[in-house]
């Protein structure tokens, strides 16, 4: 095989395989699960590093296996995929990191590790999927390797947590399904092509396409988080912390928020899609879908459900800027697939950090912590004004696009509004626990009586660098947004290729 | 080499910040606004820096009005930093306020050097955003209440900013300055603009946040933000909205009678207050209602606009000194009570501000004067309106520095120096020999502050209860009696009202929760877009 075919492979492989070893190991052989660990995601780092480079310079790499006449499940790498790929490896190195610090001592870290390595595999899977089939293979599959992440705690909340969140994502994934069999019916093998395949078959029945993409969404939507379809998110909070950072920045989110990308651009073709008037019931959806959230958010006292409401509100911005017409919005909801990921995670793990060093789960408890852990607040401030979208971190630069490609449009202008009503709800329910945290003083004592014995740092390293690393990257990716290999340079490059063709 | 100067003066705060953090030094805060004066002396115009890499391509220009507005804002950011540094710390709490004075001062200086709206935009936002930790200071109940307010306009102000950026980067396809000469401006935009502008310049309506900022926040913190950070607005404009663009003539009009309403406004609530700061805060939304309403008549009369803007930038310049010099005087009255040398320097300040004989004032006001002379009637009256209003209320400003002052507390000699530094400048800016050239007509403004002076005297001894000590009250705190008072009579208001009165009412019964205070800015929005509406009704 070459390296052109085999690629993409590799690249599912380098976390595939190191996930079943970690099975196989005992609990206690601490060195070589983390080294296997490590090693997986350093050479899916560099194979991605291999891909990046080839991708921007017009190289194909599929790898493709029929199972039946017409039915292939393919990995192909394009603009797209890349962009989420390199989100997912990249942030699923600073995850390992973190989850090794964070589990330190408690039971069931090689099923634990295990269930990691799959679902990032699952992601990635998804990532590179190169058809609609491929794709939805790899949705159930992430849906049954997040399971026993959500419930990994085992307590009956974690449970009950889990099983809402199952009952949720199959029912979608059932959705989907039945929606991508009857586009296959219809339409024959639905290749993932930039620019879409179905706007050059005239012959299909526009409402019976109209009715698919309902399928479609609702399917995906689940996943993304799409009011109505939200409600396990904030119940699988219950998940240790780095799961929900992966959940919410890479993993399960994102991957709803993906495949709406991808049906949007790749089958239906973005321009065919409004044609038909779909995207106006997407745009609709996520415009409430982010307003919803973030006044969810305004009332909620614990850290992580109120983060969870958050990611309802934000993974939004993505559909948004697929559901507007136009390279810019398409640029500005690519780019948040980045920048909310990493923005996001970087909160989560802050969270994480409160709730292990201080014992502190809830806002009204966060009173004073910047003083007792400077760096995590540090970072914790850098995601939430990100979040708002204040300059230079990178949700400025989402939020810029999105808007200037709805004035652009002339007909979405009504984005503006929710933007702007979004970034004032953000606000609210992010400076207060700024302000908390910055301005007022800390407790006697904090709620988790027992504070962590503190070494040299606020926190053991594993668990300071993980968020320190991401902020940056949050920063990095605005401030040098224009700079070139910059997750808005790689959206423009992905937009330039959609409407060229 | 001037891209070189250049980047010196927008890395300074950074790495001030940076010494700061490493030393504890705090002397780097007055020492992180000299390149920047260096470079306005040196420098010449038309340096550029561009560095395409950077957020979304950063452009920076030094022009002939950024200039005057970096020389004279980074001499008051220096006398300020000064005065900080010198100022022994609240323990523990020191820190906070210095980093957060050099972020709003690098954001002050990234807006006056950009030549991009979004550049601007980026200063903008961190210099009014990181004010906010400047206004909290010292904590204190009143404190927190202004930095409530003050945080709830500015988020305002930022996203009508936001939007009206959009708006007009998607009419006019770039982001340059540059680009925006003669096109034609979306209407959209323009509200926009002068909303989030407006907000920083305290229109009427728009003013809410600044006699509670004022009043509540320390007192370098007020010389900033009534100096510098202010006029930030005014250039903003200058900027955003250049002259000879087309679509601006109605919204100059608008922007007449809101300033004019603003210049009324100003001295009517101004001479009712009873703290000295709270009349200054007055006076400042009275000068920029006066400007305001000459950035207007700019814009409704294409013909006169090249003259009138050059006068008002140095108008506005002047006052930005003045105002700032005459609240860190008031900072030394506060802790040291009438003594007699304070009360001399104030009154010289208080004199150029309306613009007696013989001080830049008066030279910066005949240069207004002469910019609107021919064919303007409006504007011309509404000179004279200013300038008696100013002298009403300086008169009621001195007036009430004769009263004993509230806290007496520790006093330092450093920043004393840096302040009467700064006086000479504040007398004769924005130009010496000019502000010698005798003017008669200077002499009005004088007679009136007399004559208002006697009148106070005598009211002041007529009804001792008229005018009592205290603090002052300001609007919002009236809205929230009023809704209090409301409440009582109209059950069905208790359920907004309730979030309302916590968030405008001082003093605040209870802790509030601070989302509570963006029912303002909603509020505010939701006036702009019906209005916007109605503008896009009825011009079809």
């Amino acid at each position: 095989m070459s390296l052109s075919a085999s690629l993409p492979l590799l690249i599912l492989l380098s976390s595939l395989v190191p996930g079943l070893v970690i099975f196989l190991l005992h609990e206690e052989s601490r060195r070589l699960r983390t080294v296997l660990n490590l090693l997986g995601a350093t050479v899916k780092m560099i194979l991605v590093g291999v891909m990046i480079w080839g991708v921007f310079h017009e190289q194909v790499y599929e790898t493709r296996w029929t199972l039946a006449p017409g039915l292939d499940l393919v990995l192909h790498a394009d603009a797209l995929s890349v962009l989420f790929v390199s989100l997912s490896t990249l942030l699923w190195l600073v995850t390992t990191v973190y989850a090794i610090g964070y589990l330190e001592g408690s039971p069931h870290r090689s099923r634990f590790f295990g269930f990691f390595s799959l679902c990032v595999t699952a992601t990635v899977g998804l990532a590179l999927a190169g058809n609609l089939f491929t794709f939805v293979v790899f949705y159930e599959f992430l849906t049954l390797a997040t399971y026993p992440l959500v419930a990994h705690k085992g307590t009956p909340e974690a449970i009950r947590g889990a099983r809402v969140y199952l009952a949720y994502t199959l029912a979608g994934g059932m959705a989907l399904l039945i929606g991508a069999v009857w586009l296959r019916t219809l339409a024959g093998p639905l290749e993932f092509v930039q620019g879409g395949i179905l706007g050059g078959m005239e012959h299909l029945d526009p409402w019976a396409l109209r009715w698919i993409f309902l399928l479609l969404i609702v399917g995906l939507g689940v996943k993304a988080a799409l009011v109505p379809l939200h409600g396990w998110l904030p119940q699988a909070m219950v998940a240790p912390a780095p799961v929900s950072a992966l959940l919410h920045a890479v993993a399960v989110v994102k991957a709803g928020a993906f495949g709406i990308v991808r049906v949007v651009y790749d089958v239906y073709g973005v321009e065919f899609a409004a044609s038909l008037g779909v995207l106006a019931l997407l745009g609709a959806a996520a415009a409430v879908t982010i307003i919803y959230g973030s006044v969810k958010a305004l009332s909620q006292d614990h850290l992580k459900k109120r983060l969870a409401y958050s990611t309802v509100s934000q993974v939004s911005y993505i559909a948004l800027g697929t559901a507007v017409l136009g390279p810019l919005a398409t640029i500005g909801g690519m780019v948040h697939l980045v920048h909310q990921g990493v923005m996001k995670i970087t909160l989560f793990f802050a969270a994480g950090n409160y709730a292990e060093a201080l014992g502190v789960h809830r806002v009204s408890e966060m009173d004073g912590v910047g003083r007792r852990m400077p760096g995590t607040t540090l970072a914790f401030t850098v995601g939430a004004l990100g979040m708002i979208g204040i300059p230079p971190v990178a949700g400025f630069v989402s939020k810029w696009y999105l808007g200037l490609g709805a004035v652009e449009s002339g007909a979405a202008i009504w984005v503006l509004p929710v933007l702007v009503g979004s970034s004032l709800l953000n606000a609210a329910y992010f400076l207060p626990i700024l302000y908390r945290a910055w301005f007022k003083q800390p407790p006697a004592a904090w709620p988790g009586g027992h504070e962590q014995a503190v070494g040299r740092w606020e926190i053991k390293g594993a668990l300071l660098w993980p968020p320190l690393v991401t902020a940056g990257l949050a920063i990095a990716a605005g401030l040098f947004a224009a700079a070139p290999y910059s997750p808005l340079e790689w959206a423009r490059l992905i937009a330039e290729r959609e409407y060229s063709s | 080499m001037n891209e070189i100067a250049l980047t010196l003066v927008l890395l300074s705060p950074f790495i001030a910040i940076a010494v700061l953090l490493a030393t504890s030094m705090r002397w780097s805060l007055a020492l992180a606004a000299v390149p920047a004066f260096a470079a306005a002396l040196l420098t010449p115009v038309g340096s550029t820096l561009e560095l395409s890499w950077l957020l979304l391509g950063v452009h920076f220009a030094l022009d002939a009005t950024g200039q005057l507005f970096l020389l004279f804002s980074s001499l008051v950011w220096l006398v300020a930093g000064v005065y900080a540094a010198a100022t022994p710390p609240d323990p523990g709490r020191r820190r906070g306020f210095d980093l957060f004075f050099l972020l709003a001062l690098a954001g002050n200086l990234i807006l006056v050097l950009a030549a991009d709206m979004v550049t601007f935009y980026v200063g903008f936002a961190l210099m009014g955003l990181s004010a906010y930790g400047m206004v909290i200071g010292r904590r204190s109940q009143r404190a927190r209440r202004a930095g409530r307010i003050y945080l709830a306009f500015t988020l305002a102000g930022e996203l009508a900013l936001f939007s009206g950026l959009l708006a007009l980067a998607a009419a006019v396809d770039s982001r340059l300055f540059a680009d925006l000469t003669g096109i034609a401006m979306p209407p959209v935009a323009v509200g926009l603009l002068l909303l989030g502008f407006g907000i920083k310049l305290a229109l009427p309506g728009l003013h809410l946040w600044l006699v509670p900022t004022y009043t509540g926040a320390p007192i370098v913190a007020v010389a900033v933000l009534s100096g510098p950070m202010m006029n930030a607005g005014l250039l903003g404009w200058l900027r955003f909205l250049p002259s000879d663009a087309s679509g601006l003539a109605d919204w100059g009009s608008v922007l007449m009678l809101l300033g004019t309403a603003g210049l009324v406004l100003g001295v009517w609530l101004g001479v009712m207050q009873r703290e000295p700061r709270a009349v200054l805060a007055y006076s400042s939304i009275a000068k920029m209602g006066l400007i305001s309403a000459l950035f207007g008549t700019a814009l409704a009369n294409p013909v006169h606009t090249a003259p009138i803007i050059a006068a008002l930038v140095l108008f506005a310049m002047h006052h930005l000194l003045v105002k700032s010099a005459l609240f860190l005087g008031v900072g030394e009255w506060e802790k040291r009570g009438r003594v007699s040398w304070v009360m001399v320097v104030l009154g010289l300040l208080a004199l150029t501000m309306i613009g007696a004989p013989f001080t830049g004032g008066a030279f910066a006001k005949q240069g207004l004067g002469e910019a609107v002379a021919d064919g303007l009637d409006g504007p011309a009256a509404l000179l004279t309106l200013a300038a008696i209003g100013t002298a009403l209320l300086m008169a009621r400003f001195m007036w009430l520095l004769t009263r004993p002052a509230a806290r007496p507390s520790p006093i330092c000699r450093v920043p004393v120096v840096a302040w009467l530094a700064l006086l000479p400048v504040a007398l004769w800016a924005p130009s010496m020999p000019g502000a010698i050239a005798f003017d008669v007509a200077g002499l009005v403004p004088l007679g009136a502050i007399l004559a208002a002076l006697a009148v106070m005297a005598w009211m002041d001894a007529r009804w001792p209860g008229l005018w009592p000590h205290g603090r002052s009250s300001d609007e919002l705190n009236a809205i929230g009696l009023a809704l209090r008072h409301a409440k009582r009579h109209l059950p069905a208001l208790e359920f907004q009202s309730a979030r309302l009165r916590v968030a405008l009412a001082w003093p605040a019964s209870a802790p509030a929760p601070s989302q509570g205070t963006l029912v303002i800015p909603g509020l505010l929005w939701l006036a702009l877009f019906l209005g916007l509406l109605m503008a896009a009704v009825l011009s079809h």
